[in-house]
């Protein structure tokens, strides 16, 4: 990259969104980019589930998952070919949309309609989920060690009693862990997870009603779960966390206008970040870690820097209403994005035979693929998307 | 147990052994105690010692009782005494507390200075009870007050908390021992049980109606609650210092009494209540009282029929006669705000007929068996001046009650009133309001009579000087009292003469929709109503009447974030919220390894981003309220009084979007009179900026919006309702700037009209006490003072002129200036305020004016605020002005005006302010009416008289000395003013004397 000239502008023009999505009916919850950033899902507050084809921005899968509010959705799989959503109905259900399936599913967006029954795709797994509460489920997949068999996932969902939370092994459907509240302090409900499996041991992290980020390693065999790092970053609830490993740290957001940066291996302090926008939710990170986003209940989605001093690096604002879920595509790296490319070409090789150049929709999909897309699902039932860095 | 243990600590004053074992005992009764707590309740009925009490034995004799009281008792001792002061039986020599006497005052004496003190602020119910069962009584009550009276002396000499809260617990005991609607009657019955001759009786009552009924308790305790520091007083008690909440439980005492004493024959019962009535008639603060006093005996008259007619005429009829009049009046101005609240114009609607029956009712059960009562109700009717002070819905109610009677009480008020209606001088020298007043008891009283006896009617007209008044009337020069005369001639003719005689004089004024209404009141036939429907209207009343809350925020102060107050709601009681984060320490991040950033460009804020309006997030406001776009938005907005955002974006955007919308389909018409009230009575919850210009500026819009309607009601409504005296300036401001725009006179900030700001805060009062002090009538006091330069520069230049005539030769007008003149002369805009002055802006000002001073004297808000008043003058002078010489029955506004201007001479002469605003008045006058020789032919007494006074003025300011030599001031002020009359009088003159040599004074 070329090194900044010096008399460049200190700031880039204000944002701008690149596309809107209109689908949803209700208040947009969870959004999510899968396959290569080819399929972004979003799910409502009436339980409906669209996966849009981003290249083209039209919707290819329109299902109602659940009669009541979607907490969360999830991806697991070879090609993202299953999908798992997470409903107030306390159900987690896991359903199977191969490429192939999209086109048997129906194309109506809710917004069109919403009393015919739609055909939904092949429900895989059902999980009862016994909280009532607002956390939605976290998952990561545990690399097999054999590379025949399935891949599986631990999906943690919150337990019973305030403050628990279970974790399940999935496609075995066995419970894996069932971690207690945390002894001597009253956390409150739990209100966001977040899984890491490393080459043995689990990381578990959780944040509370009461403010508290609680951060839990696999116990040595025959010891129970006990909290490794607990911090009180905010005075209100914590909304959302994520983890950003390659800086040994993660990220929580909560109903108050701080956001905090914890480490994960000495039990320092958290950092804190008085941003002065309280109710920032649905806190992600890039994948390169180098940005996260919030979505903002006051309706624009704000962009920081994950290193250092966490500055504020965008504010979009497009929305009218408050945002609820934000979340980032996959920022594929050059080898990836050629090794794609060539996946593409090959594939083009089969169908064509004779060249390798690609079609206009080839070229569409990569170049979509490449963009570092930010979605912002908002409360108006819109979704925007932006290029941002 | 506690309470008990602690009432003991606080009058141990002595421990030693003896006292601490009577609290012992003292302790253990309590179980036994508890079941009287409660059961007082205010009868005659003495509470019943606890047994504890009889553990000492009670002392025999009032002599012993005295001792004990005055040894220090204990509890359970002043238990034993009191208790045997207050049994009938109780003591020996047939003591009784409540009848004068010697042992008496020494009792009550130790009982005031040593028991109340040291018990009464901490014990408990029983002991209070006692204390106040014992204190009912005339010569206590007297002798509290004289104690609350010294004391008051010592708190000015110093405050010492001692005696501070010694004051506040005599007050605390006048208040229970009074409170009780039922106080007086108790008092009453145990003081003629009591006392041993009438004579006596008759001098102490003539001592309790004093004290009750002259309002010296009410002084008494305001001096107190004045002399005392603002806390110590509690809520409950301060009623008795407050008129008009002690005048309402004056009548409603009063009510109790008779409804308790009606039934019996006792002479001298009677005597003692029409005693305190009258004293209680002049205690002035007659409405709540004659209200309570009317609600009351008619509550308790709902169960046995007709019992109200006698508890009232019970009430009534030992009065003395001045007492009875003054009792009729304020009866009929109760009813009169009774019935007033529809509407206060003089058309009635026809729902107003049963509530002027219901009126009806009342009165006739008043005067019914009364000679006096009826004589008086007559007068009332025949009477121009007190007539008139009532509304024509009282005068139909009265006219009702004497057209009942079977003898002819009704003829000798109709010829009354025809006699007055067709005196020369009255037709000359009445107010419009009476004389109108006048005419319409002629056309009902006629109506009447000719129902009863058709030829009864016929001879009265025939043989009064009927057609000798129409006639005089019709010789009137003022068109309203001319039109009147038709009127009456037209309507009285059409019931006595035969078809085809009957006189019509066919000019278009008789064709009006008021002309209509007169000529129909000859068919009003109004019933004796009910008491059920009379207690329906007073029930409807205290509906409409309940104040709306105001919000009350200065409770909890609002946050201030960053030295800055903040608004919204209140914070919610809550249980602590966290704002801050817990634990050790907290590392906040810094920049100085933000350079791992630096390779992310930032991207510029949006064009909004607004930080949070509140450091606590469950505060944080999210609902972001629009400006109103329907009226109807608006209304709802200002309604809040509960969030500030809405109405303080409501206020603002009020005056813009009512212009907005005028004449954009019917949104504002439809709505503006409910608007109009609404910013009428609007009241600041949030301390807003400039709050009192935005609702000016949105009052000026709405009126602006239908000038003929909005005009005249806002005028009356200016006058009536419970209005502060700033809110009524405000309205008249509003009618006088609206006026000058409707003639075309635009204010010089109108276009920028928030933006002209004091230029020295410094010199302002804080933010809430100048908006107490300084009513908005900045903007017309800036009219005002325009305008009176430009009345007064010419005549300045005219004199200097004059002064320097031998330099005539010399004085040259420079052609440049000559051109200036004529270019800054723009063309005048059309003047739409000439058509509708006299009829919207003009008659309905002076009229409730005169119906206000009529009805309440010099008690009236307009008499004793001369403030409002200088507003009013100088309002009706601007208004007068800005419609200039072009106004349409220009003569009659004349007219009226110029009486309403002399009659103020004797107000201006005390008040500098009220002199300059007449003298304003009188200079306007004789501005507008730009037609110098038919003034002075038809104003010719007028201008005298004012020309006399003013002179009288000018000389006296002037000999004074007080005025300055640069002009300044106040005095110099006045005297310019009156200078600039004179000089305006004194052409006027000079015309007519000028037309009366056929032009040859030239020469």
């Amino acid at each position: 990259m070329a090194p900044d000239l010096p008399l460049q502008a200190s700031t880039l023009p204000p944002a701008q969104p690149k596309y809107t999505l209109r689908g949803h009916t209700a208040q947009v919850h969870a959004v999510r980019f899968l396959r290569r950033n080819s399929r972004l899902l979003t799910g409502d507050a009436d339980g409906w589930i669209i996966l849009w084809n981003v290249p083209i921005k039209r919707p290819v899968a329109v299902w109602r998952a659940h009669p009541q509010t979607i907490l969360g959705v999830g991806v697991w799989g070879k090609g993202d070919e299953k999908i798992i959503t997470h409903g107030r109905d306390n159900k987690l259900h896991v359903w199977q949309i191969r490429q192939e399936d999209e086109t048997s599913l129906s194309k109506i967006l809710p917004i069109e309609e919403t009393t015919i029954e739609r055909r939904a795709p092949w429900l895989l797994h059902s999980l009862d989920v016994n909280a009532l509460n607002f956390c939605t489920f976290a998952m990561c997949p545990v690399p097999s060690l054999n590379q025949s068999t399935e891949e599986s996932i631990l999906v943690a969902v919150p337990g019973i009693n305030d403050g628990a939370i279970t974790i399940t092994s999935l496609p075995s459907q066995t419970r894996v862990a069932s971690i207690p509240p945390i002894a001597g302090i009253n956390t409150g409900m739990l209100m966001a997870l977040r899984l890491h499996h490393a080459s043995t041991s689990l990381t578990v992290l959780a944040g509370y009603e009461s403010g508290h980020v609680a951060l839990f390693r696999t116990p040595s065999s025959g010891q129970t779960w006990k909290p490794s790092y607990v911090a009180k970053a905010h005075a209100q609830p914590v909304l959302s966390l994520d983890l950003a490993l390659g800086l040994r740290a993660c990220f929580s957001s909560s109903a108050d206008a701080i956001i905090a940066r914890h480490t994960l291996d000495a039990s320092t302090e958290p950092a804190l970040l008085k941003t002065k926008h309280a109710g920032q939710q649905s806190l992600v990170v890039r994948s390169d870690e180098r940005v996260l986003a919030t979505a903002g209940w006051d309706g624009r989605v704000r962009v920081y820097g994950t290193r250092g001093g966490m500055t504020e690096l965008a504010v979009l604002k497009w929305h009218k209403e408050g945002c609820y879920a934000a979340a980032f595509a996959d920022v594929l790296d050059e080898g990836e994005q050629l090794q794609g490319d060539e996946s593409l070409a090959r594939q083009g090789d089969e169908a064509e035979i004779t060249t390798t150049a690609m079609t206009v929709s080839q070229r569409r999909e990569a170049n979509s693929a490449k963009t570092h897309w930010l979605a912002a699902g908002s409360k108006d039932g819109k979704v925007s998307l932006w290029d941002i860095y | 147990m506690e309470d008990l243990l602690k009432a003991a600590r606080t009058v141990d004053r002595r421990p030693d052994a003896k006292e601490n074992y009577l609290t012992a005992i003292d302790r253990t009764s309590e179980p036994l105690r508890s079941t009287l707590n409660g059961t007082f309740d205010g009868s005659t009925q003495v509470p019943i010692p606890s047994t504890a009490a009889l553990v000492f034995g009670r002392p025999r004799t009032a002599k012993k009782v005295l001792d004990v009281l005055r040894a220090e008792p204990g509890p359970a001792q002043l238990i034993a005494s009191l208790s045997a002061l207050l049994d009938p039986t109780g003591l020996d020599n047939d003591f009784k507390i409540s009848s004068p006497g010697p042992l008496q005052a020494k009792i009550i004496n130790t009982v005031l200075t040593s028991i109340v003190p040291n018990f009464w602020s901490s014990s408990d119910r029983e002991i209070r009870d006692l204390l106040i069962s014992s204190l009912s009584t005339v010569s206590a009550i007297s002798a509290i007050l004289s104690s609350i009276q010294g004391l008051i002396i010592q708190l000015e000499a110093k405050r010492e908390s001692q005696d501070t809260a010694k004051c506040s617990d005599l007050i605390s005991v006048l208040s229970e021992v009074l409170k009780r609607d039922s106080s007086i009657h108790s008092i009453w019955t145990s003081l003629r049980t009591s006392s041993p001759s009438a004579v006596q009786l008759d001098l102490v009552w003539k001592q309790f109606a004093n004290i009750i009924g002259s309002g010296k308790v009410l002084s008494v305790v305001a001096e107190a609650e004045d002399a005392l520091p603002d806390t110590s007083l509690d809520k409950q008690h301060r009623w008795l210092a407050a008129g008009s909440e002690y005048a309402g439980w004056l009548g409603r005492s009063i009510a109790y009494f008779a409804i308790k004493e009606h039934v019996s024959k006792d002479v001298s019962t009677s005597q003692a209540l029409s005693q305190l009535l009258t004293r209680a008639l002049t205690i002035g603060h007659a409405l709540p009282f004659i209200t309570a006093l009317h609600t009351t005996l008619l509550r308790h008259a709902a169960e046995p029929v007709s019992t109200t007619g006698t508890s009232l005429r019970y009430t009534a009829q030992y009065l003395p006669a001045h007492s009875k009049r003054a009792f009729l009046e304020h009866t009929l101005r109760w009813l009169a705000t009774l019935l007033s609240h529809h509407d206060t114009d003089h058309i009635v609607s026809a729902s107003s007929a049963q509530d002027v029956s219901a009126a009806a009712y009342l009165l006739d059960v008043l005067v019914a068996d009364d000679e006096t009562l009826r004589r008086h109700l007559m007068t009332f009717s025949t009477d121009p001046a007190t007539s008139s002070s009532f509304p024509f819905t009282i005068r139909r109610a009265k006219l009702a009650v004497i057209s009942r009677k079977e003898d002819d009480a009704l003829h000798t008020v109709f010829e009354d009133v025809l006699r007055n209606f067709s005196d020369p001088l009255f037709i000359k020298h009445a107010p419009t309001m009476q004389q109108e007043s006048m005419a319409q008891t002629l056309l009902v009283a006629a109506g009447y009579i000719h129902r009863a006896t058709p030829v009864g009617l016929l001879t009265l007209v025939r043989a009064s000087g009927h057609m000798q008044g129409v006639s005089n009337r019709l010789d009137a020069s003022n068109t309203r009292a001319r039109w009147l005369g038709m009127i009456v001639g037209t309507a009285l003719s059409g019931l006595v003469d035969k078809e085809g005689m009957t006189m019509n004089f066919g000019t278009d004024d008789m064709r009006t929709v008021e002309a209509h209404w007169y000529l129909d009141l000859i068919k009003v036939d109004d019933y004796l109503g009910s008491h059920e429907a009379l207690l329906k209207l007073t029930k409807q009343d205290a509906v409409a009447r309940r104040p709306r809350q105001k919000h009350d925020k200065r409770i909890t102060s609002l946050p201030v974030i960053d030295g800055k107050p903040t608004f919204g709601p209140l914070r919610p009681p809550q249980a602590p919220v966290q704002t801050e984060v817990e634990g050790a320490k907290v590392t906040e991040i810094l920049d100085s390894s933000s350079d791992a950033d630096n390779d992310l460009k930032p991207y510029a804020k949006p064009d909004s981003d607004p930080e949070d309006s509140d450091e606590d997030a469950t505060l944080v406001n999210r609902n972001k309220t629009r400006p109103p776009v329907y009226i109807r938005d608006l209304m709802t907005m200002l309604r809040d009084t509960e969030n500030h955002g809405p109405f303080t974006l409501g206020l603002q955007h009020a005056g813009s979007l009512i212009r907005r919308k005028t004449g954009f389909g019917k949104e504002v018409s439809d709505h503006a009179e409910e608007v109009a009230r609404i910013f009428c009575s609007l009241q600041d919850p949030f301390d807003t900026d400039d709050f009192d210009e935005l609702k000016l500026q949105a009052l000026i819009a709405i009126v602006m919006s239908s000038p003929t309607t909005i005009a005249p009601w806002l005028g009356r409504q200016a006058f009536v309702g419970e209005y502060s005296i700033a809110q009524r300036c405000v309205m008249l401001t509003a009618l006088g700037l609206s006026g000058r725009e409707l003639a075309g006179l635009k204010e010089p900030d109108e276009l920028n009209p928030v933006s002209s700001k004091p230029s020295f805060p410094s010199k302002q009062l804080p933010s809430h006490l100048h908006s107490i002090y300084t009513p908005s009538t900045r903007r017309l006091e800036a009219a005002h003072t325009s305008l009176e330069k430009s009345l007064i520069a010419p005549l300045a230049l005219q004199a200097a002129d004059q002064s320097t005539a031998h330099l005539n030769a010399v004085k040259v007008r420079t052609f440049s200036s000559r051109m200036e003149t004529a270019r800054t002369k723009r063309k005048a805009p059309p003047n739409g305020l000439a058509k509708i002055f006299a009829q919207c802006y003009f008659t309905p000002l002076v009229r409730s004016y005169q119906q206000d001073i009529a009805a309440y004297g010099s008690g009236s808000l307009w008499v004793s605020a001369s403030f409002l008043l200088v507003t009013l003058v100088k309002t009706l002078a601007l208004l007068l002005h800005a419609s200039g010489p072009a106004t349409l029955t220009l003569r009659d506004v004349t007219e009226n005006f110029w009486q309403m201007l002399l009659a103020l001479r004797v107000q201006a002469s005390g008040d500098n302010a009220v002199l300059e605003a007449v003298l304003f008045g009188f200079l306007t006058l004789l501005e507008v009416n730009a037609n110098k020789q038919q003034l002075a032919m038809e104003f010719s007494k007028q201008l005298m008289e004012t020309r006399d006074w003013v002179d009288m003025v000018f000389e006296r300011t002037g000999a004074s000395g007080f005025v300055d030599q640069e002009g300044t001031g106040e005095e110099a002020k006045v005297r310019t003013l009156a200078a600039g009359v004179l000089v305006r009088a004194g052409e006027i003159m000079e015309a007519s004397r000028a037309a009366f040599m056929g032009g040859m004074s030239d020469f």
